[in-house]
């Protein structure tokens, strides 16, 4: 057959044809794989599921909801549970500031908050940069080279802090160092390891959201180690005595008496306004109402903004700050940028203030008794 | 039979689509930051190559010359989804690995290059020998390049260890290391040709 000629008709009808003929065969082709495409989607979700989250006999993906978090996005849950108990959830988490756009991982949360495992599930970052996230956030693996194996020597893989297996956010969200955080950042890939935590974090916002049960983890709390360290001598037992005047659980005051008298009073008192969530703290009161000393019972402040918060306000060389023998009938302690003469930790007013809130409140109990 | 042999053997050798005809060459550098990737990428490209090589030779004489471009562009994109298709539920995670690259197999020039410079001229058994021959040259080319990326970049080949990460040069993996070893390797399989 001889070729055809470039007339209108037969390109016409030449390249109408081939472009029918591929429409209907690719048509018919995405009917057929469109089924198991859709099987193979969900036989992955499957084994990642398994994979994040503990054992469990149920089926998560039927019982999968949404759960909204800021913003208006909202996240897929997916309940394990064993025995009809739960034992923890797989969340289908995202962000969208990868290198290249789009990740999305299913990251597993057991019933306490904590991190069983993570999967990624679909990302475009660079093949061997950004794809390293698969593994990066797990326990680093030592391996052993070939040139190692048969000179018989070992090269030690320098040590990263970049396992988030085991993590429980409740201490803290997840961030990259050059971010303030712990997590070493992928090398070279530092924008893949922001958006990966990124999506981590907001696992963990829908997961608290999403499960009440979860609680913070327990804080213990040193009281009478804190009492001793303001109170040197007594000879009573403050903790048997301690009452509080509101019905509130917090503040709660400590009499401290030695021979019987009364010396002083330690007040536990607390604020819920740090960076990072509450503070709780022992003051110190003479029976005059002088503040003897204070002891810090718990924070969760990042290290860099917490950091002096045990002895800034007992700092001698720091004379405006020192509140040490300060009295109640001084007033309120406020910060210099309220109209006093308190500073706040450079670059921490917000853990100052609420350092100082819990302070005034211990002054006010202290009072109303 | 003999020719359709060294068709063949031209296609990895003396009609190199990388090394020498330097086709293609912006998948090749972007999949090969690691041999798995380059492999898959390689096998992908030949599979796509072979069939289009086929349905081309059958149907030359019914596409007249001025539209042949398009037409060309049409079944070889048909393969690429069709091939898409299938990897995305049989081996979803080839597709995964190959990501971007795999649609982008459509507008790889290789394709058309093969389609207008043989298989618009000849029966469809040589046609078929070409596709894979060049498709063989591409993969091999491909997996080669990315032995020497992954191994100079990471101490792994195909992720067995062979020398301890530390000592990889991030260059390698990265896109200039791309360039500079693709250089290195024309030079080399020039050189070798040569002889």
């Amino acid at each position: 057959m001889a070729k055809l000629e470039s007339t209108f008709k037969n390109m016409f009808l030449s390249l109408s044809i081939i472009c029918l003929a591929v429409a209907l065969i690719l048509a018919q082709l995405n009917v057929i794989t469109t089924e198991s495409i859709a099987e193979a989607r969900a036989l992955r979700l499957q084994d990642a599921i398994m994979v994040v989250v503990p054992e469990f006999d149920n089926d998560p993906v039927a019982e999968s909801f949404k759960m909204p978090v800021g913003q208006g996005d909202s996240l897929l849950m997916f309940p394990a549970k064993k025995n009809g108990e739960l034992v923890g959830f797989a969340v289908h988490s995202f962000s969208n500031n990868g290198f290249s756009g789009n990740i999305q991982v299913l990251v597993g949360f057991d019933m306490e908050g904590k991190i069983v495992n993570y999967s990624v599930l679909h990302h475009a970052e660079t093949p061997g940069l950004g794809d390293k996230m698969e593994e990066w956030f797990r326990p680093q693996e030592q391996t052993t080279s070939l040139i190692e194996r048969i000179f018989g020597f070992q090269i030690e893989t320098e040590g990263r802090n970049s396992s988030i297996i085991g993590r429980n956010l409740s201490a803290g969200l997840l961030f990259v160092a050059n971010d303030g955080g712990d997590i070493d950042a992928i090398t070279a890939s530092t924008i893949t390891a922001r958006a990966f935590l990124e999506a981590v974090n907001k696992a963990y916002a829908a997961f608290r959201e999403g499960n009440v049960d979860v609680s913070p983890p327990e804080i213990v709390l040193n009281i009478e180690g804190a009492i001793q360290s303001i109170f040197s001598d007594f000879d009573n037992d403050p903790v048997a005595e301690a009452f509080k005047t509101s019905s509130d659980d917090l503040p709660m005051v400590f009499p401290v008496k030695q021979n019987g008298k009364p010396v002083g009073y330690a007040v536990h008192s607390f604020s819920d306004n740090g960076r990072n969530g509450s503070i709780h703290i022992m003051v110190g009161l003479d029976t005059e109402g002088n503040i003897l000393d204070y002891y810090i019972l718990h924070h969760r402040e990042t290290p860099e903004h917490a950091e002096g918060v045990e002895i800034w306000f007992k700092d001698e060389s720091n004379p405006a700050n020192n509140i040490i023998g300060r009295n109640l009938s001084q007033g309120l302690l406020v910060l210099a940028d309220e109209g006093s003469d308190i500073d706040g930790i450079t670059g921490s007013t917000r853990t100052t203030r609420a350092l100082l809130e819990a302070i005034n409140s211990a002054i006010l109990e202290f009072k109303n008794q | 039979m003999n020719n359709n042999v060294k068709t063949l053997v031209n296609g990895i050798i003396k009609d190199n689509p990388i090394f020498i005809l330097l086709l293609g060459l912006c998948p090749t550098l972007a999949t090969t930051s690691s041999a798995i990737n380059g492999l898959s990428m390689g096998l992908a490209t030949m599979f796509v190559l072979i069939m289009s090589n086929i349905a081309i030779s059958l149907l030359k004489n019914l596409i007249p010359d001025k539209v042949r471009i398009p037409a060309y562009i049409v079944i070889i994109a048909a393969f690429v989804t069709a091939l898409e298709m299938a990897m995305n539920a049989y081996v979803p995670v080839l597709a995964d690995a190959l990501g971007v690259f795999l649609p982008l197999i459509a507008v790889n020039c290789i394709l058309l290059g093969r389609a207008e410079a043989f298989a618009a001229k000849n029966k469809v058994i040589p046609s078929i020998f070409d596709g894979v021959g060049i498709g063989l040259g591409f993969a091999g080319a491909l997996t080669i390049l990315g032995i020497v990326r992954e191994l100079l970049g990471t101490g792994k080949i195909f992720d067995f260890a062979i020398f301890p990460e530390t000592f990889g040069a991030l260059l390698f993996v990265l896109a200039p290391g791309a360039f500079i070893a693709l250089g290195y390797l024309i030079v080399i399989f020039n050189k070798l040709q040569k002889k």
